[in-house]
């Protein structure tokens, strides 16, 4: 480890610093005019104007904040679990109706992402039907296992997102398994092949 | 009694007499310490041994309709035994300058490497891969086989379908994945690590340098997590069950799994282990 000494003070310089006073209080310059300032722009409240308006106390704000978050999150669910249910959106506040959108939003996005690995796996899945018969029995047997192992995992992180579009480690593992069946299939791709 | 005595005589001989007849290899060839070498075999067995001698010896056995190919210059040599099934069936030693550049292909073929220090890249379709080295670069593959590598590469890609994965060594750049089969690992990343499965349990004993990543993901599969006392790393976990460093949570399954985050010593490094499973377990503890 390397350390690092403080170069030497040059006595001089030591005796100069000594000498300098050790608090040095602040000039009492323009503040007593700043504050009269400010003293004579302050609000003050009429006599006999009612009540001060005030904010909802704490309670009240949360209870109002939680009946909020209860109507979202119930139309959210409710969207998630009812895609029959499209009208729910007409009727439901503003936020709500923009939480809806992010909820189609996420839904969209979990449909695209199966289809675009879906297209290319169908695509990998033709090439291996073509090259199957010339492939050794125990290979055919392990890709079968691994594709059903795989294609059951893809069943049920869909499922998990029809249900809960929003969750970003579901959409994760589910791209991470849609990924090891595209390198599977292309692997199994590259395989040598037996003679005809 | 006799016919009898005949009928048993034949019978005791009939498996050697169906063994395909077999054929010697001894080829040797000059290569480069640092050249490249190609092989594959299609079924059988293959050893690569690595030597500190700047030629190639392949020795062993092959059936005798299978042909056996070698060829190339002192940059790089390519050899192969082609055939079906059991006549295509090679015991061959390969002996190879130990910084060759290595590229092995086994059909069915269980491949062996021990004592190569070069790039590797291997794989057989549904044999094992065993690879004892100190090689910093490995790439190996099988889909049916067991995979087993006894090394510390910087770099290091191993996959499989339904067969293991075992690794001990460490690595700063490491990559695993499998479908069920099962991924144990002693030694552990330094810097960035993927363990990737479908259905397979995972089991890391090991650390994480400081500031690096490790991320395991595994639909189904259980996770087991050994961390040295010394780790400093932030633990995300996103399962349905888990029990780190004896704090259990237990979640709805079926449904999105909810995250939990530790920090496990004092999580000055900056490093990061990430775990998500959908229907496995995890684990977490330190010996």
């Amino acid at each position: 480890m390397t350390t690092y000494e403080p170069d030497p003070m040059p006595d001089r310089l030591r005796a100069a610093v000594s000498a300098l006073p050790r608090d040095v209080p602040p000039a009492d310059d323009g503040w007593p005019a700043i504050r009269a300032r400010i003293e004579s722009a302050r609000v003050v409240p009429l006599p006999g104007s009612g009540r001060v308006a005030r904010r909802p106390s704490l309670p009240w704000r949360l209870v109002t904040a939680a009946a909020v978050l209860v109507l979202v999150t119930s139309a959210i669910t409710m969207r998630a679990v009812r895609r029959e249910a499209p009208r729910a959106a007409a009727v439901s506040a503003p936020s709500t109706s923009g939480m809806l959108r992010l909820v189609n939003d996420r839904r969209k996005l979990v449909i695209d992402v199966c289809n675009n690995y879906d297209a290319a796996a169908s695509d990998l899945e033709g090439v291996l039907r073509e090259r199957r018969s010339r492939l050794s029995p125990a290979t055919v047997r392990v890709l079968e296992e691994s594709l059903r192992a795989i294609d059951q995992a893809i069943r049920e992180a869909r499922a998990v997102l029809e249900a809960d579009p929003a969750s970003q480690d579901m959409l994760d593992l589910l791209d991470s398994v849609y990924r090891q069946k595209l390198d599977l299939l292309r692997r199994a791709n590259a395989l040598p092949l037996r003679s005809s | 009694m006799r016919l009898r005595s005949l009928v048993l005589l034949a019978g005791a001989l009939a498996p050697l007499t169906s063994l395909p007849a077999q054929q010697k290899i001894d080829r040797r060839l000059a290569l480069d310490a640092n050249g490249m070498f190609k092989f594959f075999v299609a079924s059988g067995a293959v050893r690569v041994i690595g030597w500190d001698v700047d030629s190639i010896v392949v020795t062993g056995t092959i059936s005798s309709k299978s042909q056996f190919f070698v060829g190339g210059g002192h940059s790089g040599v390519k050899g192969a035994v082609e055939g079906e099934g059991v006549e295509a069936m090679a015991d061959l030693t390969v002996k190879v300058p130990r910084r060759a550049r290595l590229w092995v292909r086994g059909g069915e073929a269980d491949v062996r490497i021990d004592g190569m220090s070069g790039a590797l890249d291997c794989s057989s379709a549904s044999g094992s891969v065993r690879i004892q080295g100190n090689s910093d670069e490995v790439t190996a593959e099988t889909m049916g086989g067991d995979l087993v590598l006894v090394g510390s590469p910087s770099y290091m890609r191993l996959k499989t379908a339904t067969g293991r994965v075992d690794w001990t060594g460490t690595g700063e750049d490491g990559g695993i994945s499998t479908v069920s089969g099962r991924v144990t690992v002693h030694g552990g990343m330094t810097r960035r690590g993927r363990i990737e499965t479908v259905t397979g349990d995972v089991r890391y004993e090991g650390g994480i340098g400081a500031g690096g990543a490790l991320a395991i993901d595994t639909h189904a599969g259980h996770v087991d997590l050994v961390l040295p006392k010394s780790t400093n790393a932030t633990l995300i976990v996103t399962a349905a069950t888990s029990d780190l460093f004896g704090l259990r949570s237990i979640g709805d399954p079926g449904k999105s799994p909810s995250s939990v985050v530790r920090e496990v010593g004092g999580a000055s490094a900056g490093a990061t282990i990430t775990v998500r499973t959908f229907k496995g377990r995890v684990t977490a503890a330190s010996p």
